[in-house]
Parts: C-alpha cells; structure tokens; sequence
C-alpha cells in the first residue's frame, strides 16, 4: 500500500514557498541571461533552467529523506507529490499572474519572466512543462535516496563543481591552454609516480642505490622524482621540437621557456622545469593528507581550465569531461592520499620538517605564478580577497583568539588606509588651509608642470588665476577649481587693484620672500613690479619641499599599521572592563564614528570629507639610490596594476599569516584563548588581562591597518562610504564561516565570502541576498565553520609531546581527528 | 573585574552601595584611573563646550526647545524599538540584529495598506479607522516576520554558542532587508500625507475651522519665556508620537508585570530550565516575547513613517542601529532601561551638537560618545542589567 505521507505535502509548500519567492524576487528572469552549458551553438542549459530542475529535485530529495521505508516506489510516490506541488504552484502562480497585473507591488513581475517561467511556451503547454516537469523530477530526485551514500556526495559534489565551472566560464576560460595543462599534469605526475608507487621497482631501487638512502631517506625518492620529471621534461620537449613551430604554438608555457629557439638554453630550461615539476610530484606522494589532497585538487583545476579552454563555449562534452575530471579527483584522492599520509608518517621528524618547509615553498612559487597566468579579473578579485584575508586574520586575533567581540573592526582598515593617503598624497596636509589665494602663471609654466604643484599648493575652494591658458582653465573646472582666467598680467592687476582677487603670484625676486618661508601661497596682496614681470621658475627641491608627500608609501605604511595599532590600544583602554555585548555596541559604535568622523566637513582640509582622499600614488620601487647593483633594476617600478599589486599583497598576507601562527603557539597566545575561555580563571592563573586584552587590539588593528595602507595605494583614492559597517561584518562573517581561530579558516572564509561572490557578478543584484541567507543557513548547519580550528585540547597535548619546532607540519594525531569529533568539542564550548 | 554590578538583592541602587564603593576604592587598579581619567577628560570637554557655547551667546532658548521636542519624538521611536531587542536580550541573551529589519518590514507592508485606502478614498473618509487598520497591519507584520524568524533562524541554536545567534541574526537582517528590495523594488516609497483634523471647537481659527491637524499639521506658536520671545513651528504629531509611545510602553508594562503571560516571560528570563519545570512552556514565552516587542518594533514604523513620509529597505537599519545603542545605555535586558535609554539618546543627539557647538554632521559621533562615557562609569548601562546571578 503506498502511501502519501503529509510531510511530503509540508515540503511540497516549503518548496513552493522559496520557488515563489525567488521568482517574486525576479530570479529566473535574470537568471535566464547566463548560460551555463551549451546544448548546441545557439541554445544552452541557462541558470534559470538549472534553478528551477533543482528545486524540483531537492523537493522529491528531501521529501523521500523524510520517509522510514525503503520502497522505491512508495519514495518515487511521495517525491512526486512534493516536486508536483512545487511544480503546481509555479504554474498557478504563472497562470494566475499572466491575468493580473502584479507590477504596482511585487516590481519584478515582468512579461519576460513569465516567458522565462514557461520554458518559452504559451498557453497551457508551458503550465503542463511546469506541472509534469515538478512531478518527474520530483520522483527522480526521491529515487536518487537509494543510491549509496558515497555515490551521493561524490555525485553532489560533482555536479555543483561542473556548474560552477559552467558558471564562471566567461572568466575562466583563458586561463590555461591545454596543453600546458596537461605537460604540467605529465611533469607531476610523472615524479609522483616515480616517487611514489614505483619506488620499489627494480630501476627504482637502482636509483636508490645511487642514493644515500638512510632509514626513512627521502633523498632517494628525491632523485627518483627528479629523473622522471627530466625525463618527461625531455619527451615533452621533443615532441614538441618535432612538431615544429605548430607544437610550439601549442604550448605557451614552453613557447615561453624556450628562449631563444636557436640555443640549448631553452632546452635546457624545459628540462629543468620538468625537474622542478618532478620533484613537486614527489613531494605531493609525501605529504599529509591535507597537503595531497590540494595538490591533486591543483592539478584536476589545470586540467579543467585546460578543458574550458579548449572549449571557449562549455558543450555538454566538455561539461562531461568536467565532471569525470572531478569524479576521478574524488575517488584517487581518497585512495592515493591515505598512503602518502602513511609514506609521510614512516619519515623521520626532521624529514617531515622538510617536506612541510618543500610544500611552502612550493605553494609560494604556485602563488606567485597566479597572476602571470590569470586574467586582469581574476587578479583584481585575488587582491580583494587578500586584504580580506588581511583583516580576517587580525580580526581572528580579536573575536577568534581573545574572544572580544569587534563590530567595528573597519575602522583600523580606514585608519591605516587613511593615515597612507594623508601621508603619501601631496595635496592634503602638507599643503596650507584654505583661503583665498590666486596663483598667477603663464601657459609656458604651466606647460613645464609648475600648474599642478599650484594647485595641490591651493585648496579646492581657492581661487586659482591662470594667464591666457585657456586649456588649463578646462582642466581646472574639472577640478572643482573656481578659477578666473586672465588674459594679461595687466589685467590681473586691475583686478588685484578692484579687490576681486585677493593675490597674485609672478615674478621671481618678489616671490623670493614667499618661497623663503616654503609656500607660494599667500593671502595677502602681492604687487610684482609690471614691468619686469617674468613667470616664476622653480627649482625642483623648491617643488618638493613646497608641496610633496610627508612620507614615501614604504614609510607610510608601516607607519599606518602603527597608527591603526595605537588606536586600537585607544579604544582598548576604556572597553577594557566591558562584556561581550557592551563591547560589541561600543566597538561598533567607535567604527560609525571614524567613518563619520572621516565624512565630516570638519575634518575635511585633512581627510578631504566626502570627496575622500584622490590621487593617492602608486607604490614606487625606487632602487636608483642603491650601489652595487646593476642598471637594470635601477628603473623605478610603480606598483600601479593588480598583479603587481597583487605581490604587496601576497607578501603582507604571507608575512602576517606566519606572525599569526606563531602568535597562536605563543605565551601570548594562549593566554588570549584562556582569556576567552573564562576571563576570571584566567587572571587567577595570573594572566595579565589588561595586556593581553590591549595586545589583542593592537596587533588586530595593526594587520588590519598594514591592509588598509595597501587597499589606499592600491585603488588610488579612499572614500568614508567604503568603510561602512558591511565591512565589518564581512569580516566577522568570514571568520566564523572559516572557523573560529583557524588561519586556513579565515583563508577559506575570504574566498568563500568575498572571492566567490565577486566573481558572480552577472548576478550582483542577489549578492547581498545570498550572503544573507547562507550566513544563516551556515550557523544552522555547520556553526563551527568550514576549517575549524583545531581543538585547543589536542593542541596542548601536541605541544607537551613534541616541544617546540612542529608548526609547519602538524603531527598525525592531531591531523587523523574525525571532524566530527572536532565539530562536537567546537559547538559544544 | 565585575565589581560595577549591583548586588543582587540590594534594594539600593548600586551607585549608593556603600560597601561596593569600598571594595572598588580598595582594588583601585592603574587600569580603573586610566579609564576613569579619560572619562573625566570627556566630561570637562563637554563643560567647556557648553561654557564656550554660552560664552559666544549664540545659543538661544528657542533653539534648545525645538530640539527638545525634536528629540521627543526621535526617542519616543528610539525607545520603541530598544524595547524589543532589550525584551529578547532579556530572555535569550542574544543581539535580535535583524530587529531593525522586523522594524522595516512592518512599516512597508502598512505602506501597501495605507497607500490602497488612499486610493480608494477611504483614508481620505475614515482617516481614524484607516490608521489604526495601518498601525493593526503593520503591528502584525512586523510580528509575523519576527515570530518566523525565530522559528527558521533562532530557536535551533538556542544552544549554541553566543556568536552564533548574533551571526545569524546579522545574516537575517541582511537577509531580509535584500528580500524587501527584491520584492518591492529598491526605490523610495512615498508615505501619503495624512490628515486627521481634532478638536475644532479647541482650534477653530485652524485649518478652515476643521481643528488642529494632529498628523501633517505645522502651527507656528509664539509665547514668551523667562523673558525671551520664543517663536516655534510645533508640529502637532511630534506629541502624538511621544503619547501613543508611553501608552504602548505603559500597556507593556501590566502586560510584563501583571499579566500571567508576563509573569511566565519574567520566569523564563530568570531561569529558563527552572520555569520549565514549573509548568511554563518556554517556547511559547519566547515567542511571545518576540512578538511583544515587533508590535512595539511595527507601531514604531508606523509613526516614523508617518513622519518622514518615506519608506525603503535600508530604513531599518540607523533607527535599529540606535535603538540597539539606546538599549544598551539603559542596561540591556532591563526594561526601564531601553525606554530610558531611548530617550536620553533622542534628546541626546538633537540637544547635544547645537549645545556643545558641534556640527550636526557629527551627532552620530556625539551619541556614540556619550554611550562610550556612560558606559565608562557605568559597564552594564545606566540602570544596570536584569540578570540573574548565574547569568551575569
């Protein structure tokens, strides 16, 4: 007897519920835009198609979850009764809105998105599409229950990474050609398996007789993964070489190795290349699971890039040999990475020290090849992410490690991000206060550039008078400049004389007095003699004491993560006695004040109000001044694109993840961690809470401040709108979604909160949407976080047992912890 | 460290606790002279901002009326919507971050209500009977949205640890303000200018002899005080907002204090397992006690909108934002305390820039300061919080 049970009906009206709302929202209509997988040239699988088939099949899916039996049909029954009702409301919904206008108050209810909900039918047909459609797929995802649990994940995991990929092709898909991908894939995998498998094969074990192969050695592996990644350096080369200037073509990887066709240093290059990949493939069969396993993951992610590549458009094939790239990374990873989780037990510790120092190394050198081969976006996005990733783990130190809660925690990102503007721009603080001062030049100074230091000289609301340049009177009313042109000195005077302009500035020995006291800027009448009048010449020390930058950026910044340290420690001292809760508003409440402070026209001459900071340079590498090093690098270098930017900020971003994690073993840091456990117990255990709690704070504000510094120099201007309360809770939300305390948490959290949402731009309409909705459906399901840290218990045990020197490569017991053990001790504390 | 706390039991507030003051002069830290210092620091700033203020005379009694009565009407909303995250505080010992949004959400849908009735001329006909189906609707909404926020988005993690309450909170606030835009469109809405004529035997020279207009009127009112004219415009609405919010506050008060559901929310406030076991089902009370505090949150809306003339998805969140500060200046998950606290904050942010010769760009940075002061002298807020021993 098969029965329909009333949960299915309950989910059936869950479902219907959030299919209403999206489509009230106008979902499908903007989805419909973003093709995801090409059927053929012209139609493809949109978005909107994908949505809607999932929500019918998670109906069918969760309503058979809620069934005791087992009965395939009983299941296929009540999963139809769920995705039915689904697929029934729409079409009602549909029907019912085609007849009534709904526009005065759902805004989103449009002809097109009717269209769109309809499949493109008219009539009955589409409502039929919808109606059939809920109770088919509905069935089949209740039929999908009865696949192994594996399947299951694999399956899952699967398919939402193909459509990811099938999401984000339009920015992917000129990453990597294929062949690139698949040398590289040869060069690993060749010193992977050399390494690795065959290690005790009869040529392996006559390379490990060449080898000094003490207990536990891994010099031999060593040799064995260098040999082969030269040996599939070479055949790649050779192939290569004899396909010509085609299979040159090819490969732009060894199109860009090969230097110089015509010697063996490109060869030779190839070669070592090859090596270098081999002995990553070796190290990858050594390394923790953790390790393996992201290597593995690097590699699946070549291939795909490689495949999308190919593909320029994902067809249904491609999106197959997608999905089966993934499937195999699942399924190899899950076998492979168990024993290079055992080869990397049985070494000896200071080997397993090497490896982990090898794996960094080698992470390092992927990270600084990123943007040579990714676009200009995706570059940009990486630089978001990092200085996400900056205020993360400052943030982490705060909220993670000393448990105070920071609700304006953007204010030391503006500060550091303002204190470099202020210092490093030449127009704000170096320059006098307003008033009413007039500059007179001729057009052959302000071509030699003298016009641009006046007007940095003078404020916005100055009054600037140029001489006969007419040109540069455009270009000063651009610049919100009230400027009154003159045509002749004469002129200028008259007006000087009828007082309608307050000064005027020419010639050079009267200016002398002026200069003298380090400004051109006067408010006082200044009579030049007419006769003799000639446009002032500046020499260029005159120019740069006049009006130039307090600091160079390099001093500057620094500098910025320092001021952002005191006033972290400021607005530690009186919050020191403060709750949680009290501590949360009052943080809070001192990030509103610095945005505000910031936009006010009080502080305005300083930090330039609403109009925010401009024209902030770029960060210069000026080597001219060093000795003893060649020409070559004697060229200045200005940090201005985002993939050089992108290595300032790979380089803080690395710096304060290694500061970070020793902070975490520290004195200090646990003393932070048994502060946030229970504040009282700690200061009977004779922790200072004072310091610490300051200490938190100033070293939270301080990263936080060395991030800000960069994002000034980065995007050239600062605004007080881009510090707003979001931000903070951007943070916040990326740390606890990493996992509290957890470094590669906060990593995860930033690309999961910031990078992925960025890349998603088509539908940045819904950003904020999802955001909100997965912050709560994150803490309902997994309130722990994605990576979180590990529990403090095992750590001290760690510490008691190994001593000091460990940090890089963590130790199996701790590593082998189910997570769901560690999701237990997290949520339960 | 917690030795600000008023001793349980104590019938005397805690600032003439005698013994308490003893103990803290006894453990005097260099930590408490700092943070008493720099709280003198800002109070000496303040003074001399007002003698400056007075010193140039250019501070008139008219001024200082009119920002009086402004900030009436800005606490009298301030402390509407502290209560209710002040209730929940109460009970749950959480941030309901998404207040502001429950807050929001009433006054939009009464939006689509009260912009029907205009339509059709019925609020032109009944205005008495239209708002009060306006202030029902958007009271309701408001509930509703909060009753299911709680069912969807609080009441699994009743157990989890504090943070993750409040990230949720935070990712429900977003969450719904982005459902609103979605829905109804990111424009502005304009409220309908309301008229309701009363009294017209008080005001006959009003408004063609219709009486005073209590909602959109503008009546310029001379008098004279302490020997200065005072020429004010005085919007009649201004009072009915100040009136309408201590009757809600006050029919809050017998609803906590007098009534059995009241008494069962006090109980679970005290101690949730002990008032499970006395019979009170705890859900139930918390529920309730989000809801209570939306129709406080909904009413709210409605008059702030009635006000401004305006509504949009972002309204919410300053008047949330301050009224979680209000609240917390009272003590947080002490009643008395959020209406108190809305009200110092209203008057606060209208008096205080024009008194201490601050721009009002800056009231924002002046109410938060004042929160930081207070909250110096006094960590758990004016009146302190209601908490059981276990809990503080």
């Amino acid at each position: 007897m098969q029965k329909i049970s009333r949960d299915s009906l309950n989910l059936g009206l869950i479902f219907t519920a959030a299919v209403l709302f999206v489509t009230l929202i106008g979902m499908p209509a903007v989805f419909d835009e973003t093709a995801m997988i090409f059927l053929t040239a012209e139609s493809a699988l949109t978005l909107n198609q994908v949505m809607l088939i999932g929500i019918a099949l998670g109906a069918g899916y969760a309503a058979a979850r809620k069934q005791t039996g087992a009965d395939p049909a009983a299941l296929a029954l009540n999963g139809a009764v769920a995705g039915g009702v689904t697929g029934l409301a729409l079409a009602v919904f549909t029907a019912l809105a085609a007849q009534v206008d709904l526009r005065g108050v759902f805004v989103n209810v449009s002809p097109e998105l009717l269209n769109v909900l309809s499949f493109g039918e008219p009539g009955v047909a589409g409502l039929l599409i919808l109606l059939v459609g809920g109770v088919a797929l509905g069935a089949l995802g209740a039929l999908l229950t009865r696949l192994p649990a594996r399947v299951q994940s694999v399956g899952v995991v699967t398919l939402f990474i193909t459509l990811l990929v099938g999401l984000l092709q339009s920015n992917i898909n000129s990453l990597i050609n294929p062949a690139d991908a698949l040398i590289v894939t040869l060069w690993v995998g060749a010193g992977y398996l050399a390494a690795g498998r065959y290690g005790n094969s009869s040529i392996g074990r006559y390379i490990g007789a060449l080898a000094d192969d003490r207990a536990g050695g891994m010099r031999a592996p060593a040799l064995r993964g260098l040999l082969a990644g030269l040996l599939a350096g070479l055949i790649v080369a050779l192939v290569l070489l004899a396909g010509g200037s085609a299979g040159l073509e090819a490969s732009l990887l060894v199109k860009g190795l090969w230097v110089d066709q015509s010697t063996l240093a490109g060869l030779i290059l190839i070669l070592v290349t090859g090596g270098i990949g081999g002995l990553a493939g070796m190290l990858l069969s050594v390394s923790p699971a953790t390790v393996h396993n992201m290597g593995l993951a690097f590699i699946t992610l070549l291939l795909v890039l490689g495949v999308v590549y190919a593909e320029r458009k994902l067809s249904i094939v491609g999106a197959l040999i997608v999905g089966a790239l993934i499937v195999a990374l699942q399924l190899l990873g899950r076998t492979t990475s168990r024993a290079a989780d055992a080869r990397h037990a049985a070494l000896a510790a200071p080997q397993r020290r090497r490896v982990g120092i090898l794996n960094v190394i080698v992470g390092v050198l992927i990270l600084l090849i990123v943007p040579q081969i990714s676009n200009l976006y995706i570059t940009s996005v990486l630089d978001q992410v990092g200085l996400y990733i900056l205020m993360g783990l400052g943030l982490n130190i705060v909220v993670g490690y000393a448990g105070l809660l920071d609700l304006g925690y953007v204010a030391f990102f503006a500060i550091g991000a303002y204190a470099t503007g202020v210092m490093t721009t030449p127009n704000l603080v170096t320059c006098p206060p307003p008033g009413d001062n007039v500059i007179v030049m001729t057009q052959a100074n302000a071509d030699a550039g003298y016009l641009e230091d006046s007007y940095r000289a003078l404020s916005r609301e100055s009054v600037g008078v140029v001489v006969d340049t007419p040109a540069v009177y455009a270009a000063n009313v651009i610049r919100r400049t009230t400027i009154v042109p003159f045509d002749s000195l004469d002129a200028a005077m008259a007006a000087l004389d009828a007082g309608d302009i307050a000064a005027v500035v020419g010639q050079q020995p009267e200016l002398a007095s002026y200069l003298a006291a380090g400004s051109l800027v006067t408010s006082e009448p200044f009579r030049p003699n007419r006769t003799t009048w000639e446009p002032p010449r500046f020499t260029e020390t005159q120019r740069a004491a006049w009006c130039g930058p307090i600091l160079p950026f390099w001093a500057a910044w620094p500098l910025s993560g320092l001021i952002a340290g005191i006033a972290g420690v400021l607005l530690g001292i009186p919050v020191l006695r403060m709750r949680g809760d009290y501590l949360a508003i009052v943080t809070l409440g001192f990030g509103e004040i610095i945005r505000i402070v910031t936009l006010s026209d009080t502080f305005a001459d300083y930090l330039g109000g609403a109009q925010g900071v401009t024209e902030i340079p770029s960060p210069v590498i000026d080597l001219t001044a060093l000795s003893g090093i060649s020409d070559a690098f004697k060229q200045p270098i200005a940090l201005s694109s985002a993939s050089q930017v992108y290595y300032l900020i790979l380089f803080s971003v690395l710096l304060i993840m290694f500061v970070a994690n020793r902070l975490s073993h520290s004195r200090l840091g646990r003393s932070w961690m048994a502060m946030r456990e229970d504040e009282d117990v700690a200061q009977a255990m004779g922790i200072n809470l004072v310091n610490a709690k300051l200490l938190a704070f100033s070293i939270g504000a301080t990263f936080s401040g060395i991030g800000g510094a960069v994002f000034g120099s980065w995007l050239h201007s600062i605004f007080p709108n881009s510090f707003t309360l979001l931000v903070s809770i951007n943070v916040l939300s990326l740390i606890i979604i990493g996992g509290m305390g957890s470094i590669p948490g906060v990593v995860i959290g930033a690309f999961a909160l910031i990078g992925l949402p960025e890349v998603l731009r088509e539908f940045s309409d819904y950003r904020m949407l999802a955001f909100g909705a997965l912050l709560v459906v994150m803490m309902l399901l997994r309130p722990e976080g994605l990576l979180p840290a590990r529990p403090r218990k095992l750590e001290n045990h760690q510490d008691q047992e190994n001593g000091t020197g460990e940090a890089i490569s963590p130790p199996q017991t701790v590593q082998a912890a189910p997570p769901v053990a560690e999701a237990a001790v997290e949520g339960g504390n | 460290m917690n030795d600000a706390q008023p001793q349980p039991g104590s019938r005397l507030p805690a600032f003439i606790n005698v013994r308490a003051l003893e103990r803290r002069w006894r453990r005097l830290s260099v930590t408490d002279l700092v943070v008493w210092g720099i709280g003198v620091v800002l109070l000496l700033f303040v003074f001399w901002r007002i003698v400056l203020t007075f010193g140039q005379g250019a501070y008139t009694l008219e001024s200082f009326i009119k920002n009086v009565i402004f900030g009436l009407a800005q606490g009298s909303i301030y402390a509407l919507i502290a209560l209710g995250y002040t209730l929940v505080y109460g009970i749950l010992f959480m941030i309901n971050f998404a207040h502001g949004e429950v807050f929001m959400s009433g006054t939009y849908i009464g939006f689509f209500v009260i912009a029907a009735m205009e339509e059709s001329g019925f609020l032109a006909e009944q205005t008495l009977l239209a708002l009060l189906i306006v202030f029902a609707v958007g009271m309701l909404s408001s509930m509703a949205v909060a009753v299911t926020l709680e069912r969807i988005a609080y009441r699994p993690l009743r157990k989890a640890p504090r943070l993750v309450p409040l990230i949720t909170a935070i990712g429900a606030s977003i969450f719904l303000q982005q459902a609103f835009r979605g829905l109804f469109g990111s424009s502005t809405k304009v409220y309908p200018h309301v008229h309701l004529y009363a009294l017209p035997q008080l005001f006959p020279q009003l408004e063609d002899g219709k009486g005073m207009d209590l909602i959109s009127g503008k009546y310029d009112v001379q008098f004279a005080l302490l020997g200065n004219d005072v020429n004010l415009v005085v919007q009649p609405f201004i009072f009915v907002i100040f009136i309408v919010a201590l009757l809600m506050m006050a029919g809050l008060y017998w609803y906590v204090q007098r009534t059995k559901a009241g008494k069962a929310m006090r109980a679970v406030a005290e101690d949730k397992d002990t008032a499970a076991l006395m019979g009170i089902n705890v859900d139930r009370v918390i529920v309730n006690t989000f809801a209570v505090g939306a129709a406080l949150a909904g009413a709210a809306g409605v008059l702030f909108a009635l006000y401004t003339y305006q509504v949009t998805h972002t309204m919410g969140f300053i008047p949330g934002l301050k009224a979680f500060t209000a609240a917390v200046l009272g003590g947080i998950g002490n009643i008395p305390g959020a209406m108190f606290g809305g009200f110092a904050l209203g008057f606060t942010e209208s008096v205080a820039p024009g008194l201490l010769s601050i721009p009002h760009q800056l009231k924002d940075v002046v109410a938060f300061s004042m929160l930081v002061l207070i909250l110096i002298f006094r960590p758990t807020g004016i009146f302190g919080e209601v908490l059981s021993e276990k809990k503080a």
